[in-house]
């Protein structure tokens, strides 16, 4: 190849991801995670086989759910660190239902899904309405909604659930993982939400700009409402997943879950500081973190190293990104 | 140029006093918490005339548009359109009116391309059911008309899918007042649309200005701090100081250091 075609190539290259910015996101993201899975490729030896892979989806497919929604939060200029606590006290709304009262188990989820919601809408509500920071109104959250977790199931270990909700856990649809499906679900969901639909489109222009947005006649609470009412639901139904692959459901589930999430969200490239959410950024930064976890896990690597990586991961990629990305940091 | 004045002059004086003014605003007043920003502040603007408002910095000048067209409550006062009292509860309300508005910075959301902001907060849907019911965009519709629209103000915008950010003062400038033109209001308001930008794009945008005027007989208020474009666009010129009107003439009728001197409190009236 000559010099002058593959300056053409570069510049066209160039071009592209300049049309598309979000590739430009997402391309070193990609190119991370394949180079993760060649590396424990060969440093861990089942780590290519077909069972790893599924558990390691399985596994991620949480994370990925919880991530679509708090893409969402993030672009609308928010966040939300109490999702886990919502786990928690959806899960006690779905054993209480379902195994001491008796309930069917479409009632349970049922139920289950309206506590995730009105979670959402009171952090909604009190961060657009009452104007308190979200970041303050999610932590008294956090500990709110995990106190009425406990109030509800204290310490005890609810099982007994019937077969349907095993299936949602640990059953397959055409050779695939449940919980898989759903993911696949929320990320389509999420993406057709955020990028094309008119509702997504304020939210970024919200989280963006929120004065111009005030201007151009854009409901700001509507929109950082409906991104808090859509996290509580996906964090239901998180709760709902994480049930059914235990089979039991206990007050403590989902603790500390909102930095493994969080983390995953900035490492796919969503914006901290609003207007710039990437979805599929989310979901490539959950099986990096996944794939880190279970490729030390299996390579030998001590729990105590997997904690340092992925910390030192998570900073040194955003580190990159700010480098070659100025804005990253302004306001 | 001098005989294209003459008959801008001609003009200007049927127009200064045509019937019934398309927008009206009475005993304005408006306070921050203790701070009194607008007291009793009236003003009319005529069909098809641009209305100049001058003034110091800080005299009230955004805060009267802003209240005028909803962005910002009023403490009192009254807002007449076509000789009917309406009520502006918010900027939505005022587009539905016909009055477009391009504020003083903060128009454009940063982080959007330009389709994008054209369309902020009126994006194009598929016209399909599936895309009325769940309110898809249509992109590329909005991509087109944003190309047109581009092309016939003559800005030149090389990536259209960039966020405005990564655009030129004047470029973002260009953008925000396009989307006045676009969205084809009967009165269009612009606050110092001309600042921040070269002399080539500050022509271009008050060029724009006239030719929507006489196009589509649009009528005008146009906030500067530039004399020249004052007395080169507008019929009249209402002029403010701390949050009062001292001053409302025409401008065929005064001079630059008769406006000067109202704006600086030189000049008793
Ligand atoms: N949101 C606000 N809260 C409190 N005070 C405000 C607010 N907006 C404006 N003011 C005050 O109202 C007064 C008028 O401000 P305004 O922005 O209308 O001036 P202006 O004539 O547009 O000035 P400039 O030429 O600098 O744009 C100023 O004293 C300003 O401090
Ligand atoms: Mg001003």
């Amino acid at each position: 190849m000559s010099n002058a075609s593959s300056g053409d190539f570069l510049t066209a290259v160039r071009t592209r991801l300049d049309a598309a910015p979000e590739s430009a996101l997402l391309l070193p993201t990609l190119f991370l995670l394949l180079l993760m899975i060649l590396i424990f490729s060969f440093t861990a030896d089942q780590f290519l086989s077909l069972s790893v892979l599924r558990n390691v989806l399985t596994q991620t497919s949480i994370y990925i759910i919880l991530g679509v929604g708090l893409t969402i939060v993030l672009t609308s200029g928010e966040i939300d660190i109490s999702i886990g606590s919502i786990i928690g006290l959806g899960a006690m709304i779905l054993g209480i239902s379902v195994v001491n009262l008796g309930f069917p188990i479409g009632i349970g989820l049922l139920a289950t899904l309206l506590v995730g919601v009105l979670c959402g809408l009171m952090n909604g509500f009190l961060t657009a309405v009452v104007r308190v920071p979200s970041i303050i109104v999610t932590l008294g959250a956090l500990t709110f909604f995990r106190g009425l977790a406990y109030l509800l199931g204290g310490g005890t270990v609810m099982i007994g659930f019937p077969p349907f909700l095993v299936w949602i856990g640990s059953g397959t649809f055409i050779g695939v993982p449940v919980p898989v499906w759903l993911a696949l679900i929320a990320v389509i969901f999420g993406q057709l939400f955020l990028k094309s639909t008119r509702t997504g489109q304020h939210i970024i222009a919200v989280g963006g700009n929120a004065e111009a947005a005030r201007l151009a006649g854009i409901n700001i609470r509507f929109s950082k409402i409906l991104a808090f009412v859509i996290m509580g639901a996906l964090a239901a139904v998180a709760s709902i997943i994480m049930v059914a692959r235990l089979d039991a459901a206990q007050s403590v589930m989902g603790a500390g879950i909102e930095l493994q999430v969080l983390a995953a969200v900035v490492l796919g490239g969503t914006s901290l500081f609003g207007g710039r959410g990437v979805i599929l950024g989310s979901v490539l930064g959950a099986l990096i973190l996944s794939i880190l976890q279970t490729g030390l896990l299996l390579s030998g690597v001590v729990q105590f190293w997997q904690l340092v990586a992925v910390g030192a991961l998570l900073i040194a990629v955003v580190a990159l990104r700010i480098s070659y990305e100025p804005s990253e940091v302004q306001s | 140029m001098p005989s294209g004045m003459q008959t801008g002059a001609d003009r200007r004086a049927t127009r200064a006093d045509a019937g019934t003014p398309v927008l009206e605003a009475r005993n304005i007043h408006k306070n921050f918490g203790g701070v009194r920003a607008l007291e009793d502040v009236s003003f009319h603007l005529n069909k098809g005339e641009i209305l100049g408002i001058v003034g110091d910095n800080g005299a009230g000048k955004s805060t009267l548009i802003k209240t005028v067209t909803g962005a910002y409550r009023k403490t009192s006062g009254e807002i007449w359109l076509d000789g009917k009292h309406v009520e502006v509860e918010n900027t939505r309300k005022a587009r539905e009116l016909g009055i477009e508005t391009v504020y003083q910075a903060s128009g454009l959301v940063e982080v959007m391309d330009a389709p994008s902001n054209l369309f902020l907060g009126r994006e194009m849907t598929r016209s399909n059911w599936l895309g009325n019911a769940l309110g898809f965009i249509n992109r590329r519709k909005m991509r087109v008309e944003t190309v047109e629209l581009l092309k016939m103000l003559n800005i030149e915008v090389r990536n259209l899918a960039a966020p405005v950010r990564n655009l030129s003062g004047g470029q973002q400038q260009s953008v925000a007042v396009g989307r006045a033109a676009y969205w084809q209001g009967k009165i269009i308001i612009l606050d110092e649309p001309a600042n921040n930008i070269g002399v080539d794009q500050q022509r271009a945008v008050l060029e724009l200005v006239e030719r929507v005027r006489d196009t589509q007989g649009v009528s005008f208020i146009l906030i500067s701090h530039n004399m020249d474009h004052i007395f080169n666009l507008a019929d009249r010129v209402l002029v403010m100081r701390n949050g009062r009107t001292v001053g409302n003439l025409r401008i065929a009728d005064t001079s630059r250091a008769e406006v000067v001197g109202l704006i600086t409190g030189a000049t008793i009236t």
